[in-house]
C-alpha cells in the first residue's frame, strides 16, 4: 500500500521532469510530425538552398561547418560560433528558448521559410546524436 | 657664439612644435584636460546584459550612444531584415533590447562622443548604420579600402573591433588601433 502511494506521488515528478528536447518533440508530434529520423535530419542540415534576393547558396553548414564538433563562423561577421554538437558543447539543446529562437531565424535565413515540425524534429534528432 | 645661439633657438622652436603637435591629435579635436583612458574619456559603455548576449552573439555590441533613438527603433522593428540576416527575437526580448537601446541612444547620452555624432547629423536624417553618420565618415575618411573592405580579416568598416582594440571598452583611441595585416595607424 505504501509503495503504491509513493509511486503515485512520485509519478507527477517524472512527468514534469521532461527535458526541453522532449517538450519540443512532443510539440512537433502534436503538430502532425511522424517518427523523427537523424538521417533525414542530417540530409536536411547539409542541404543547400538558393536565396532569392542575393542568389547565394545557403545551408546550415554555411555557419556551423560540416563538422559540428568544431567551431563555426558567422557567415557575414566572422564571429566565432561555439560547436553545435552536444558532445563538444554540453550547453547545446538544453534551452527551450534558445532552440526556438535559433530554429526560427536560421530556418528563415537558410531555407527562406520557417521549418516544419517534421523538419525541426528530424534536425534535433540528428543534432542530439552529434 | 651667434651660431650657437641660433642653433639653440632653432632646436627650442622645433622641440616646442614637436611637443605641441606630436600627440596624434593634429586635427585639434581633443581638448585640454582630456587625458583619461577609454570609456572614462568617451563615456561610451554597454551596460545591458540582454543586449550584450543577444546582439553580441553575431557581432560587436555597438554602444547605443552611437545612433539616435529612431535608428534603433527602426532596426528593432525590422529584425527579420537585419542587414541581410534574420535576427528575430521573442517579442519580450525584443522589447527589452529596444527599451535599452532607445533610452541610451545618442540624444540621451552624456558622452561628448555621442554629442559629436548627433551634431553632425542633418536635421531629420535617420541613419541606418553608425558608419553612415557624417562624424564617423569624417573620422575614417583617411583609411583606404585596401585596409578595410579588401582586408579579409576586417571585411567591413562596421566591424569596429576588428581594428579598434579598445572598442568594447568604448575607447576608440587612435593609439589603440591595430589593423590586421597592417599594424598601428600612423598619419
Amino acid at each position: 500500500m505504501r509503495k503504491i502511494i509513493t509511486a503515485t506521488l512520485l509519478f507527477p515528478i517524472a512527468v514534469y521532469a521532461a527535458t526541453p528536447l522532449d517538450t519540443l518533440f512532443e510539440e512537433y508530434r502534436k503538430a502532425g510530425a511522424k517518427e523523427f529520423s537523424a538521417e533525414t535530419g542530417k540530409t536536411f542540415f547539409y542541404q543547400e538552398h538558393k536565396d532569392e534576393a542575393t542568389g547565394e547558396m545557403r545551408a546550415c553548414t554555411s555557419c556551423h561547418t560540416k563538422d559540428l564538433t568544431k567551431e563555426g563562423k558567422q557567415a557575414s561577421t566572422g564571429k566565432v560560433i561555439k560547436p553545435l554538437a552536444p558532445s563538444a558543447n554540453p550547453e547545446r539543446l538544453t534551452s527551450l528558448e534558445e532552440m526556438n529562437k535559433w530554429l526560427k531565424r536560421n530556418c528563415k535565413w537558410t531555407v527562406g521559410r520557417e521549418c516544419t515540425a517534421q523538419e525541426k524534429g528530424d534536425v534535433l534528432m540528428f543534432l542530439k546524436s552529434q | 657664439m651667434k651660431q650657437t645661439v641660433i642653433v639653440l633657438l632653432m632646436s627650442l622652436i622645433v622641440g616646442y612644435s614637436v611637443a605641441l603637435f606630436a600627440d596624434n591629435d593634429e586635427h585639434g579635436e581633443r581638448k585640454q584636460g582630456d587625458r583619461k583612458e577609454g570609456a572614462t574619456k568617451t563615456g561610451l559603455t554597454v551596460t545591458d546584459a540582454t543586449y550584450l548576449k543577444e546582439c553580441g552573439a553575431c557581432h560587436f555590441a555597438y554602444q547605443p550612444d552611437l545612433l539616435p533613438s529612431q535608428s534603433w527603433i527602426n532596426m528593432m522593428n525590422g529584425l527579420d531584415k537585419h542587414f541581410g540576416e534574420n535576427a528575430e527575437l521573442s517579442e519580450e526580448t525584443r522589447k527589452t533590447v529596444l527599451a535599452y537601446l532607445s533610452s541610451h541612444a545618442a540624444e540621451h547620452s552624456t558622452s561628448w562622443y555621442a554629442a559629436k555624432f548627433m551634431k553632425s547629423l542633418k536635421s531629420g536624417v535617420v541613419p541606418a548604420r553608425i558608419s553612415e553618420v557624417p562624424y564617423f565618415v569624417k573620422e575614417h575618411r583617411e583609411v583606404p579600402k585596401k585596409l578595410i573592405a579588401e582586408n579579409p580579416e576586417v571585411k567591413s568598416i562596421s566591424f569596429c573591433n576588428a581594428c579598434h582594440t579598445d572598442a568594447d571598452t568604448g575607447g576608440y583611441r587612435e593609439g589603440k588601433i591595430n589593423i590586421p595585416n597592417h599594424g598601428a595607424w600612423r598619419d
